[in-house]
């Protein structure tokens, strides 16, 4: 399968799907002018991937400093499809990275964790 | 894009808009009851997720406000002045308040470069394309240089500000402006401080000078309204006034006396927007000039010499040394012009009495001692001597370097008395009149003037000349045999210069009429004597006018001045610390400027020059001393040793670069968007010297140096 | 120390060049050319290739600015110094436009010279330009 890798614009993250590796990774900042139109590819990419993925572990890496109220939702809605995956005996962990510095990144990882059951969901320290 | 419950509400919808009576089981509801409560979870989350966001930006925001704050008070107290502005030159929102105490009050939206330099198009056009200039260069090493070109100093609202600028990211300048004003009221303050001295160091050295230009300045005040001849239009007169007040200035310049070269200058301008003035009338030229205070203006330099010089400083009796030169061509012209041009005439003759009162003695005057003086030695010798004038020589001036030759016609006089005179019985004996006459004529002819004192006493004895002659060995009994009248007569000029006390009295015409014939042989004129024994003598003292040389041209080119002047002083002062601090050479003499005529220009040795046009049109010239360049030549190549074979090279090349950087240092002002264009120095010979207009004023002053002089030259050539 | 380098200089003055000279081989440098004018100096450079050239402003023929253009022409990196009696904005403007690097006043002395090689050469110097006062 082909990898997908969107570069980073000063409101939209760096979005890096790599389907040899396994590793899902988004990075930067989250505030696209429209956020259903931006996360549309990734998130067909991502369906395709999971029907595919077998016993190979996955990592999604999400590393945002800054993201809007539209972003929180697709965040949301990724995180149903993976725990979704997740209760398929499919091998996923996310981890949410956050700055030492920034308190709130914590806060927000710990927010989205609180509704997480199945999945494996770490809140990293850079 | 849909999520897990957005699809399955989608799921029921369609299933329901696909048939009416779809039902739907309780299981179904389960889902949809399921997925209802998952998207309430979720939109709460988000909510709960963006309230804290907006916390976390609540609480940035207030950091910001305080770190703003905080950078706006350290700011504002800087007593410097932060503006930023960008590539369209639009004042930035942001600088601190010294900017409004320096630039004016709401700055924001304004364009630097109008608020800089209000009416000055040429230095706003500069300013904004040196700074794009700066950015578009990505080398940071000609970044910093273009830099350092930008102007550092300008004046707003009267105040002195010094401007430093920094290149900001984001297409942003930011300038640093810092209130100088102090410092350059001080500096100015120091400035007058040291004109005033170098005015009175002026005043006491050279007096002349002073006074002269004092009276001269009085009495154009004095007569200023004459100034304007209703005979010609208001613009013509204008033309001669402006000339008039021009020259006052740059004499004023000369002296330092700072405050009637402000108000001249003053008086310029306002003269100067006349020249435009449609309609102009002579009623409008006579109202400024009766609305000038010049003694006003006289009074307040004149005030501060007399602060430290003392009240004595001008009571003082001055003696007026002028170049005789000058005079006698002065009256030359105005002779001349006096017979093509009769409308003047009042003028001019003003003009020349002021003259011959300044002067104080025609020749006439000069000589209305005698008289008097014949009477005195007549009554002590008991003799009677007819009342005498001096006549004519009302219109000869008497330069100063005449007084020797005037003086010593006091043994004329004297040895008409003494030995042409005879006592009261004798001239009654020979049927003279009983009282002697001795007549004095003056006959001013073209090219010289004859003095003619005459006398009707004794006359001269040839015969005890030749005897005197003999005696003294001055000639032999032979050559006197061979001598005609008129040569023998000569013999009475001859003194003897032994002092042997036997032959010191020689009878018949005694000693003194030898400094005579070597005074007047001084001014080239010569000496010559009749006379016929019983009957009388006449001298006839002939001395021609013509010795002073080529005319100078008195008429100022007004254009002429302004260049010349312009070019003038900075380029001396330079040459003056470029031979002083750079070259360590002691200039002896204080250099003074004078206006020659070309032909009187003797160019050294060693010449170079160079000619600048733009705003002025004149050429300069420096020519050196061989010793003198050789000097600098030296210091230059830092004590080197030149080869004798390339030594012409050497001086040629020192010669230019010199004159070089004199005029190029000079004539560099960074303030100053006026644009010369020099031209690369030339070498001229002596006889080079190409001039235009053979009656070119040409300025001249030589610095005059231990090892020689440098002589420059500015002018039209 | 600075490094040692290799100079070209350009001036129609006799004198100069010397005094150019004398100074520049006094700060270690050596002179590998000199050129009497424009035109010649931009064969020179093409010969020569010197690291570092002196220019004269105003020169007979070409003048300088017209030089350093030829020889920026020649070479993008070429580094000229422009060497002038008359600050006048305006023209040195337009020689750092066509590429001078900086530029010095007359008269010349070593420690200008220094201070506009220093400038362009400043990677190699160790030395910063904070100046500090003496230790009491």
């Amino acid at each position: 399968m082909e990898n997908l890798q969107i570069e980073a614009t000063k409101s939209s993250p760096k979005i890096d799907l790599n389907a040899q590796t396994n590793i899902l990774s988004i990075v930067g900042e989250s505030y696209p002018e429209n956020t259903a139109q931006f996360y549309a590819a990734p998130f067909k990419w991502l369906e395709e991937y999971l029907e595919a993925l077998e016993d190979q572990e996955l990592i999604v890496n999400i590393e945002l400093i800054y993201f809007n109220s539209s972003s929180s939702k697709v965040l949301m809605d990724l995180f149903d499809i993976l725990e979704e995956s997740s209760e398929d005996n499919k091998n996923i962990v996310v981890n949410w990275i956050y700055d030492e510095e920034n308190e709130a990144s914590l806060e927000y990882g710990e927010e989205f964790a609180e509704d997480i059951e199945s999945l494996t969901f770490n809140l990293v320290e850079k | 894009m849909q999520s897990k419950e957005e699809r399955l509400i989608q799921q029921y919808e369609d299933a329901l808009s696909a048939s009416d009576d779809a039902d739907f089981t309780s299981k179904d509801i389960q889902i949809l009851l399921k997925a209802y409560k998952r998207s309430f979870k979720q939109l709460n989350k988000i909510i709960k997720i963006s309230d804290k966001q907006q916390d976390e930006l609540k609480e940035i925001s207030e950091t910001l406000n305080d770190k703003t704050h905080k950078v706006r008070s350290l700011l504002d107290n800087a007593e410097q002045g932060f503006l930023s502005f960008g590539y369209d030159f639009i004042i930035d929102d942001e600088y601190s308040q010294e900017c409004e105490r320096l630039l004016g009050s709401d700055l924001e939206g304004k364009d630097i470069a109008d608020v800089l330099y209000v009416n000055d198009e040429t230095k706003k056009e500069f300013l904004k394309e040196a700074l794009l200039n700066v950015v578009n260069e990505e080398e940071k090493l000609i970044k910093d240089a273009m830099l350092s070109l930008l102007p550092k100093e300008v004046v707003v609202n009267r105040r002195a500000i010094k401007i430093d600028y920094k290149i900001l990211k984001n297409r942003t300048f930011m300038i640093v402006l810092t209130n100088i004003t102090k410092e350059k009221i001080l500096e100015k303050k120091i400035a007058k401080e040291q004109e005033i001295l170098k005015m009175i160091v002026i005043v006491v050295s050279d007096p002349v000078q002073f006074y002269e230009l004092k009276d001269d300045f009085e009495k154009f005040s004095k007569n200023r309204r004459l100034f304007i001849n209703q005979n010609l239009s208001a613009k013509v007169n204008l033309s001669e006034i402006y000339r008039d007040v021009h020259t006052f200035k740059g004499s004023f310049s000369q002296l330092r006396m700072q405050n009637c070269v402000k108000e001249l200058h003053n008086l310029e301008t306002k003269l100067s927007s006349l020249n435009t003035q449609e309609n102009l009338k002579n009623q409008d030229l006579l109202e400024i000039l009766d609305s000038a205070d010049m003694d006003g203006w006289l009074d307040k330099d004149l005030y501060v010499v007399q602060e430290i010089l003392g009240e004595e400083f001008f009571d003082k009796q001055h003696k007026l040394e002028v170049d005789d030169k000058f005079i006698f061509n002065i009256e030359d012209k105005i002779t001349y012009l006096l017979q093509a041009d009769n409308q003047h005439v009042n003028t001019y003759e003003d003009i020349l009495n002021e003259i011959n009162r300044a002067r104080g003695t025609t020749l006439n005057h000069a000589l209305s001692v005698y008289p008097k003086l014949c009477h005195e030695i007549a009554q002590s010798q008991e003799k009677q001597l007819a009342d005498f004038k001096i006549i004519g020589g009302e219109d000869i001036l008497t330069p100063i370097h005449f007084k020797p030759f005037i003086k010593s016609l006091i043994h004329l006089f004297r040895n008409a008395i003494d030995h042409g005179v005879e006592d009261l019985e004798t001239r009654l004996t020979l049927e003279k009149h009983e009282y002697a006459s001795i007549s004095c004529h003056i006959e001013n002819n073209k090219d010289n003037f004859k003095i003619i004192i005459a006398d009707d006493g004794r006359g001269i004895d040839v015969e005890m000349l030749k005897a005197k002659a003999m005696t003294a060995h001055l000639y032999s009994e032979f050559e006197l045999s061979n001598m005609s009248e008129t040569e023998l007569l000569e013999l009475i000029f001859l003194d003897n210069l032994s002092t042997n006390d036997e032959i010191t009295k020689l009878s018949g015409r005694g000693i003194g009429m030898g400094a005579v014939k070597a005074e007047i042989e001084k001014l080239s004129g010569k000496i010559s004597v009749e006379s016929t024994l019983g009957e009388g003598s006449k001298f006839i003292l002939q001395v021609p006018t013509s010795m002073y040389g080529e005319l100078i041209n008195i008429a100022s080119n007004h254009r002429d001045n302004i260049t010349i002047e312009y070019i003038l002083s900075p380029v001396v002062n330079r040459a003056t610390t470029y031979l002083q601090s750079d070259m360590k050479i002691n200039i002896k003499n204080k250099a003074e400027f004078s206006y020659v005529l070309i032909d009187e220009i003797k160019l050294k040795a060693y010449c170079s020059y160079i000619h600048i046009s733009g705003l002025v049109d004149v050429s300069v010239c420096i020519s050196y001393d061989q010793f003198l360049l050789d000097k600098l030549l030296n210091e230059f190549n830092q004590g080197h040793a030149i080869a004798d074979s390339d030594i012409a090279e050497f001086r040629e090349s020192i010669s230019k670069e010199v004159i070089n950087i004199i005029t190029g240092n000079a004539l560099f002002n960074p303030y100053d968007k006026t644009v010369l264009e020099i031209t690369t120095p030339s070498i001229i010979e002596h006889d080079e010297l190409i001039i235009h207009d053979m009656h070119q004023k040409i300025a001249h002053v030589i610095l005059d140096t231990e090892y020689g002089e440098m002589q420059i030259l500015v002018g039209r050539f | 120390m600075a490094k040692k380098l290799n100079i070209l200089i350009v001036d129609d003055s006799l004198i100069m060049r010397v005094n150019l000279r004398r100074n520049l081989e006094g700060l270690g440098h050596e002179i590998v050319a000199e050129a009497v004018d424009g035109g010649s100096s931009i064969t020179a450079y093409q010969k020569y290739k010197p690291e570092l050239v002196t220019m004269d402003i105003t020169m007979p023929d070409m003048d300088g600015i017209t030089a350093v253009q030829k020889i920026k022409e020649f070479d993008g990196n070429a580094n000229v110094i422009m060497v002038t009696s008359h600050g006048q904005e305006a023209m040195v403007m337009n020689a750092l436009k066509a590429g001078a690097k900086g530029y010095i006043l007359k008269p010349v002395s070593p420690e200008k010279l220094r201070e506009a090689i220093g400038k362009i050469f400043s990677e190699l110097e160790s030395e910063s330009s904070d100046e500090l006062l003496e230790e009491e």
